[in-house]
């Protein structure tokens, strides 16, 4: 009865099928089994019409932050002086993974207002009716001793935000190694 | 055209389209109200209109710098990279103003426009 439970709290998101009952048994009869069921995710959030209309930020999935990370390891790899390197979630301004090579204070509140600059940046170009031909592909922006740069990665709404030294490295040699990661 | 070479902002503004004959759009931005003092055009973008947007853009960056607490930091420009266009923003006037250059960006590159738009910086404080 205990596993039967316990199977039924992992289904509670699965609409309410006849199916359900046949992998029960086969759960029941096989214990060390248990996370089988999991392996089909999909149709369970298809039919359930209460989530759809709150696209609020569900959760990024845990494949999402390891392609994340990935993303910030090569960039930290090829660029080792870094300042800070984050991909950030566009429409949210969230950090799915990110580095800081020094203390990561306010890296929430820089994180959002970068994102910010990017939406700000996107429509501008969507004011001067530029959006048939152009799309945006990074900004740079040149401080006395860093350069920032928001890179929009193409795969998803995501951004890529790097900050390095001018000292250790030039514009020309940033913008390159972000378009070589993705 | 819309300037006069009689104030800074035109006269630089001028230089530029002298540097640059071939840029699509420029513009000298107030910062404090997103209006340019001069702009000109050789495309359908109307750099009135970009002024107020990347005048919020540069705000919107300074805040990101605020949150940061950098000292000793000032922005210098910022480099939007489209497609086929070069967008650049360069502070000047101790961040008072800006200007505003869009180029192709087959026919010139950001070494050529921070160039043409450093030697105005001084003509603008």
């Amino acid at each position: 009865m205990g596993l039967f439970s316990s199977l039924s709290f992992r289904k509670r998101s699965q609409p309410q099928l006849v199916a359900p009952a046949a992998p029960a048994v086969e759960v029941a009869a096989a214990p060390a089994e248990v996370p089988a069921p999991v392996a089909a995710p999909a149709p369970i959030l298809a039919p359930e019409p209460a989530a759809a209309p709150e696209p609020a930020a569900p959760a990024p999935s845990t494949q999402a932050r390891a392609q994340a990370e990935e993303l910030v390891r090569r960039v930290v790899q090829e660029l080792p002086t870094f300042i800070t390197v984050a991909v950030v979630e566009a429409a949210t301004g969230k950090i799915l993974a990110g580095q800081w090579a020094g203390h990561s204070g306010g890296a929430l509140e820089v994180a959002a207002a970068n994102a910010e600059v990017v939406r700000q940046t996107s429509q501008c170009i969507e004011a001067l009716h530029l959006t048939e031909t152009e799309q945006l592909t990074d900004i740079l922006i040149t401080l006395r001793h860093q350069l920032h740069v928001l890179r929009v990665l193409p795969q998803a709404e995501w951004l890529l935000y790097l900050a390095v030294r001018t000292q250790d490295t030039n514009p020309a040699l940033a913008r390159a190694v972000l378009q070589m990661i993705d | 055209m819309a300037y006069s070479t009689s104030t800074p902002a035109g006269q630089a503004v001028q230089n530029i389209l002298n540097d640059l004959p071939g840029l699509m759009a420029i513009a000298i931005v107030d910062i404090s109200s997103g209006m340019s003092l001069a702009s000109h055009t050789n495309s359908s973008i109307n750099p009135d209109t970009a002024a107020a947007y990347n005048t919020e853009v540069v705000k919107q960056k300074q805040k990101a710098m605020a949150a940061l607490k950098l000292q000793g930091e000032t922005m210098d420009d910022i480099l939007i990279t489209l497609t086929n266009q070069l967008h650049l923003i360069k502070l000047v006037g101790e961040g008072k103003k800006f200007i505003y250059l869009v180029v192709n960006s087959r026919e010139t590159n950001l070494a050529i426009a921070r160039e043409v738009l450093r030697a105005q910086g001084d003509l603008l404080k």
